[in-house]
């Protein structure tokens, strides 16, 4: 096998790619099946509830339940509706979120019949900005289901997703400029390894990781920001007009870029798959255990965060259009502007 | 114009709140218990004067219709023939449709033969169904102890129990009625 491999690598290459696309889109699809049970839970849990325990042992049914409901529902598009645009909305929310996945790394560095695979899908140089392209077609997704629904609704969902993203897209990439002045690069392996041998960014950098997190829960459209579908005054915002298995796919991909966003924190701020007390050379003394230690301690990270998500959408309520605005250009931006001023000051070279 | 201590004061503020919030949230998801009661599995006690579902001692009636003409919306209906001081019964019907549980029917009764249960499941797939003899009401429904001889549901089967333990004990329930309304009063 190692003198095939080593005669051959890309074959190594393609087929460690294939097997990381699989596990790691795997690891967000169950984990996004699974986050409206966790919600329903945590949120009964919080209000002295006991939540869904019908289906199975604790209710751990429920997610198969539900995605079998919306496979055999009926799939209705009214007759108003821009039908080309109206069944592409969905499959835009969703891709960009699963495709933000592919240079997100989920563990240090594993070694295979003497080859070695990064655990990351594609270990981009450019990653943070492949990151926030495709993340940002996230928007497009919602603004075109507002859109092609055409009833009044979607449409003011759809619109309030447009400005919501636009302003907070913004600091979103300002907080993460200090994260590349202190690793400057953009690879996120590399940002990662920074963190694992000094301290994490959000230690370092706590302005940026307070507007960074604000900011994802803002492009994530979570409580305290969805405006776009606030049910008490939109009925259900963008996608109002949509049931079945499109409404599902609005559902996958809201938790998907949770998910994703989940991970680009720990990433970025939370040290990734660093584990308190450990160096980049303990880490590889390890060998592959190394690999297993990391994975799990970057899962946790991400579940703890997913937790948080949680925590936060049954603690703050909705903000008002114009307090969302206020907070967005008066409060993140400077923020995020000053967090760029303490990073520099930080690593200025003696 | 707040000045530049009002801003970063409001921040903080906003912050500090934030984190109260959130604590509050976290208190109540790992230390405080649910409330839920995971009915029918398990009911809440009835106060002691509830009123449910009357039942009657049929051998102490004597066919009076005191509570049938103190019923406010004509709900009970008595019919029985008289063979001296022997009674007949053929009827002595509440219909739970039109009944208000006011307990207008209990006081009047010179022999206090007519009670108020606490049992308040009365939930049923027909009118018909609403409508309960008390001659052969038991304290149990009748499709409830119908289904006793099948295999009971769990529902049933709690009812089963409760009635070995003297549900199904007329004078046992009566009593216990009685005692509860003594302590209540």
């Amino acid at each position: 096998m190692n003198e095939f491999f080593a005669e051959y690598p890309l074959v190594f290459t393609m087929a460690t790619t294939l097997a990381k696309i699989v596990l790691f889109t795997h690891i967000g699809l169950i984990l996004a099946a699974y986050m409206p049970w966790v919600e329903r839970k945590v949120s009964a849990w919080m209000q002295d509830r006991v939540g869904p325990n019908r289906v199975g042992y604790a209710g751990l049914g429920q997610p198969i339940a539900d995605a079998l409901k919306f496979i055999f529902k009926e799939d209705p598009v009214p007759g108003h509706v821009d039908k080309v645009l109206f069944t592409l909305a969905p499959a835009l929310t969703v891709i960009p979120a699963i495709l933000v996945l592919a240079v997100v790394p989920f563990a240090p560095a594993v070694s295979l019949f003497g080859q070695t695979a990064q655990m990351a899908i594609a270990d981009l140089s450019v990653g943070i900005l492949f990151v926030f392209a495709f993340s940002s077609l996230a928007v497009y997704g919602i603004t075109l289901a507002g859109w092609a629904s055409n009833s009044k609704y979607p449409l003011i969902g759809g619109v309030r997703s447009a400005a919501q993203m636009v302003s907070y897209e913004l600091c979103l990439g300002l907080s993460v400029v200090g994260v590349f002045m202190a690793a400057q690069t953009l690879r996120l392996t590399d940002i990662v390894e920074l963190q694992v041998d000094g301290y994490w960014n959000m230690f370092t950098q706590p302005i940026g990781f307070l507007v960074f997190v604000i900011a994802a829960f803002a492009e994530t459209n979570r409580l305290p920001f969805d405006l776009p579908e606030a049910e008490t005054e939109l009925v259900a915002g963008y996608h109002t007009e949509y049931g079945s298995m499109k409404f599902a796919m609005f559902f996958a991909g809201e938790y998907m870029a949770m998910f994703v966003f989940s991970c680009l924190v720990a990433v970025l701020f939370m040290g990734g798959w660093d584990v308190p007390f450990m160096s980049n050379e303990s880490f590889a003394a390890l060998g592959n255990w190394g690999a297993a230690l990391g994975f799990v301690a970057f899962l946790t990270k991400v579940l703890l965060f997913l937790f948080f998500y949680v925590w936060v959408r049954f603690t703050i309520p909705r903000f008002k259009f114009d307090q969302l605005m206020h907070l967005g250009w008066k409060v993140l931006i400077p923020l995020s502007l000053l967090n760029i001023l303490w990073a520099g000051l930080w690593n200025m070279p003696s | 114009m707040g000045s530049i201590r009002d801003y970063f004061g409001n921040i903080t503020s906003a912050l500090g709140t934030t984190a109260k919030g959130m604590s509050v949230t976290l208190r109540h998801f790992t230390s405080e218990p649910p409330i839920t009661v995971m009915y029918p599995h398990e009911t809440k006690p009835v106060p002691p004067t509830y009123r449910g579902m009357h039942i009657l001692e049929q051998e102490k009636c004597i066919d009076c219709h005191l509570c049938a003409k103190a019923c406010p919306v004509d709900c009970i209906e008595i019919e029985a023939e008289h063979h001296g001081r022997k009674l007949e019964w053929e009827k002595f019907s509440i219909d739970y449709k039109k009944c208000i549980f006011c307990e207008f029917c209990i006081p009047p009764c010179p022999v206090d033969c007519i009670h108020m249960t606490s049992e308040y499941e009365m939930a049923t797939d027909s009118n018909d169904d609403m409508v309960e003899d008390l001659l052969t009401w038991t304290g149990l429904r009748p499709e409830d102890q119908a289904a006793l001889d099948g295999k009971p549901t769990a529902v049933q089967a709690k009812k089963q129990q409760e009635s070995k333990k003297g549900g199904a004990d007329k004078a046992a329930q009566i009593a216990a009625i009685k005692a509860r309304l003594k302590k209540g009063s």
